[in-house]
């Protein structure tokens, strides 16, 4: 799960987050920045792979 | 959209752009801690491996119904893998929906998926995904009734993997 708030998500026991660093409503990024948006689901897919617990932080 | 619940909207939106810190902390004593972590390990590697999208944003089909800002709608809404981006809109009233209205991509990024399973990064994009509208603060009709249809509807379709993001 991509999360903007971690201390939520941390307490809802999500078994696997990313936290990104942008603006509440743009969960991937500004509109119409697809870069941003290939690297965002590329590291949401590398997480899926990772083991429940995972927390992962977005890399530019 | 009732006149009260455009100002509530407004007052919403306006509280978590200008303090954002006090939004986190208002929404964290809503949410009730749960113990441990749900224990899924993917089985198989990435690139034989169906995904869908799970989305809290209020994304839906242009011509479906709406999400009800002025009840605490938990239905859900399915969009279908072969939608367009320009075929999907946002209903929500607790972030500035006028991003997401302009480019859906930033809430529901099925486009790129669909990318990733042309260069063969995964297996394939599910012919189904959801959305629901996550500004709701009495979550027990969602845990009831939305997420179990959810869990059997990715089930049916055989889903290995769901990315939650949210709004």
């Amino acid at each position: 799960m991509i999360t903007l708030l971690p201390e939520v998500t941390e307490k809802v026991g999500v078994p696997r987050t990313l936290h990104v660093p942008f603006k509440l409503g743009r969960p991937c990024g500004e509109p119409f920045d697809f870069e941003t948006r290939k690297k965002v689901i590329n590291q949401l897919l590398e997480l899926a792979a990772k083991p429940a617990g995972t927390r992962m932080e977005y890399i530019e | 959209m009732k006149s009260r619940t455009k100002i509530k909207s407004k007052v919403a939106v306006a509280f978590l752009e200008n303090f954002p810190k006090a939004y986190n902390n208002y929404t964290l004593k809503h949410v009730s801690k749960q113990p441990g972590v749900p224990e899924a390990n993917l089985t198989k590697p990435l690139a034989e491996c169906k995904v869908a999208l799970l989305s809290t944003a209020g994304v839906h089909l242009k011509t479906d119904i709406p999400f009800d800002l002025d009840i605490q709608d938990h239905t859900i809404r399915i969009v279908p893998g072969k939608a367009q981006e320009e075929e999907l809109t946002v209903t929500h009233m607790y972030y500035d929906t006028k991003f997401a209205k302009k480019d859906t991509t930033i809430v529901f990024p099925i486009q790129q998926l669909k990318e990733l399973e042309q260069s063969g990064v995964i297996g394939s994009v599910s012919d189904i995904h959801i959305g629901l509208y996550g500004g709701i603060m009495e979550t027990e009709q969602v845990e009831k009734e939305s997420i179990p249809k959810v869990v059997e509807l990715f089930k049916n379709k055989d889903i290995d993997v769901a990315l939650l993001v949210p709004g």
